[in-house]
């Protein structure tokens, strides 16, 4: 079965930042990481990436490795200039409340098809 | 595009990194494919990161494409790297505190360029400046015309 990121915000309830973005980009891999190098060494295209860093950087560096979609943790929020480059670059931006590595354990029930 | 040069300022950090999106989006628009334009992109990213952080008055990053070759060349005049060998040892950084704390300073930025790259040259002189070219082969790019 395939998922997409419109199934993942569901499945663990994420808030949507950019809401003239699609969520129809298929997903099964993910990334965890504050550091921005070492994001940029190891992410794949189409990978999710879980981080707590919010500035305009990160929106490049999703842009650069071509990523589906970035989701902030534990209630990190995405500031307005933030939200707009995001837009403007067609990066999904996503946040949960749960710490990294809830929202982590959570997306890899999900993606690998695990019981929970 | 075939050439075109991003004027980079000195320390503002959390407003850095823009010039390298808008890179890959003008080298997708070149037809370069989309992994070499992430590799040019990686590149880009970083050298703008170390030009923002380290370079005294900030620095250029100017990208030339043609048909066989993408050439990324970064440029600042200063404060120079000692020790380019200690720099390009993985996971040493001279980051301060609060870039690390916006994820930075992993050390790996010069060696994200060199990896992404099929040719790397850094050059570099105390109160000079820093000089780094990086070239990435086309020529087997599915992509290329």
């Amino acid at each position: 079965m395939t998922l997409h990121l419109s199934d993942l915000c569901t499945e663990l309830a994420l808030e949507h930042w950019t809401p003239t973005l699609s969520l129809d980009r298929e997903v099964g891999s993910a990334l965890v990481g504050d550091l921005l190098s070492d994001v940029l060494a190891a992410a794949k295209p189409g990978d999710v990436w879980v981080t707590v860093q919010r500035h305009q950087n990160v929106v490049a560096v999703a842009k650069v490795t071509d990523l589906a979609a970035v989701v902030l943790a534990r209630g990190v929020r995405p500031t307005e200039d933030v939200i707009a480059m995001a837009e403007e670059q067609g990066i999904v931006l996503l946040s949960s409340q749960e710490p990294a590595f809830d929202v982590c354990g959570r997306m890899y029930a999900v993606m690998r098809g695990v019981a929970r | 595009m075939r050439e075109i040069t991003y004027s980079v300022r000195a320390g503002d950090i959390e407003h850095g990194g823009t010039s390298s999106a808008w890179l890959k989006v003008e080298l997708r628009k070149e037809g370069v494919s989309e992994e070499l334009a992430r590799r040019a992109g990686v590149i880009a990213f970083e050298g703008e990161m170390n030009l923002i952080l380290y370079a005294t008055h900030g620095g250029t990053l100017r990208v030339a494409v043609n048909d066989t070759q993408i050439e990324i060349e970064l440029h600042d005049d200063g404060p120079g790297i000692e020790d380019l060998d200690l720099a390009m040892t993985p996971g040493y950084s001279t980051a301060p505190y609060w870039a690390a704390n916006l994820g930075f300073g992993a050390g790996m930025g010069l060696i994200n360029m060199e990896r992404n790259a099929d040719r790397f040259e850094i050059s570099s002189r105390i109160d000079e400046g820093t000089r780094i070219v990086c070239w990435i082969d086309r020529r087997n790019d599915d992509a290329s015309p």
